[in-house]
């Protein structure tokens, strides 16, 4: 029972955890946690992958349309 | 002079009326804010529209923008409603184009994704125009504020604390709601990314994913 209480509160906060916004202390805790426990693990690195491929994601050329229409709307 | 207030002095120059003022700061910011509108509503003439939009509406309405966190927040919560108004009036088609490349309104060749590397690891690049349309389709799935959030935090790479005044919401909501979203769009990418034999970490590879982790 405690097991799963933990483990319910590490998956709350393991998006917390790989985005680096716990306090070292909160972080520890979630570390010691995850040493342990294969639920949270498994968890972690589904999420820590969706993150890095997010975040590899590549970005779009914008139209070289874009520039003109603005400046014509600006200055209208 | 941080990046902050060099926004706002070309803000408060913009709110006088000097328009090359503002003509900076749309320059400075206009691949980003396309990008964002681009993933969100997925479709490449509505985002030119939508950014050109967002410009002008944030010009027009200058005299509300509040000097509370930063300038760019407010283009971003702008685009952000642009784009769920456009999606909730129009049926917008999806457009991810995997054999022809997509022309703006003038003719000219104007998408193609293009290649990026992460931390120069090629193992984690994403070098499919194939695999690159699969994850849009699975953004393109989640609800709204799922899709909002992920294109603010992992693809647009804002902060919590960003995230929070553009969504008007606390950053520990911007943590929770995050996370519920990741959690719905990962077990997709896991499939793509084993159909596609792709790299997807294990938990024996923590050590190399903690390069990654952001310094507090």
């Amino acid at each position: 029972m405690v097991q799963m209480e933990r483990c319910k509160l590490a998956t709350k906060r393991l998006s917390f955890y790989i985005d680096g916004q716990l306090s070292d202390k909160a972080r520890l805790v979630v570390e010691k946690h995850l040493s342990t426990c294969k639920y949270c693990q498994n968890e972690a690195i589904l999420l820590w992958n969706a993150r890095l491929v997010l975040k590899s994601f590549s970005s779009v050329r914008i139209p070289t349309s874009l520039d003109k229409k603005f400046t014509k709307e600006l200055y209208k | 002079m941080d990046t902050k207030r060099e926004d706002e002095i070309l803000l408060e120059k913009a709110t006088k009326g000097d328009k090359t003022a503002f003509e900076q700061f749309y320059q400075k910011y206009k691949k980003q804010i396309f990008n964002y509108v681009y993933r969100f509503v997925n479709n490449y003439a509505l985002a030119e529209e939508i950014t050109q939009e967002t410009f002008i509406n944030a010009y027009i309405n200058l005299n509300k923008y509040s000097e509370k966190g930063k300038p760019l927040a407010w283009f971003y919560t702008i685009a952000g409603n642009l784009c769920k108004n456009a999606i909730k009036s129009k049926n917008i088609r999806s457009e991810v184009s995997l054999d022809a490349p997509l022309k703006d309104t003038d003719g000219n060749i104007g998408m193609i994704d293009v290649l990026e590397n992460v931390n120069d690891r090629p193992e984690i690049t994403i070098r499919s125009k194939e695999l690159v349309g699969k994850i849009q389709e699975a953004i393109n799935s989640l609800p709204i504020e799922h899709k909002e959030i992920l294109l603010l935090c992992d693809i647009q790479g804002q902060s919590y604390q960003d995230v929070a005044q553009i969504l008007g919401c606390k950053p520990s909501t911007v943590g929770s709601r995050l996370h519920r979203a990741r959690r719905k769009i990962a077990n997709k990418l896991a499939v793509l990314y084993k159909e596609k034999s792709k790299k997807w970490f294990k938990w024996k590879d923590v050590n190399l994913l903690q390069k990654d982790y952001p310094s507090t």
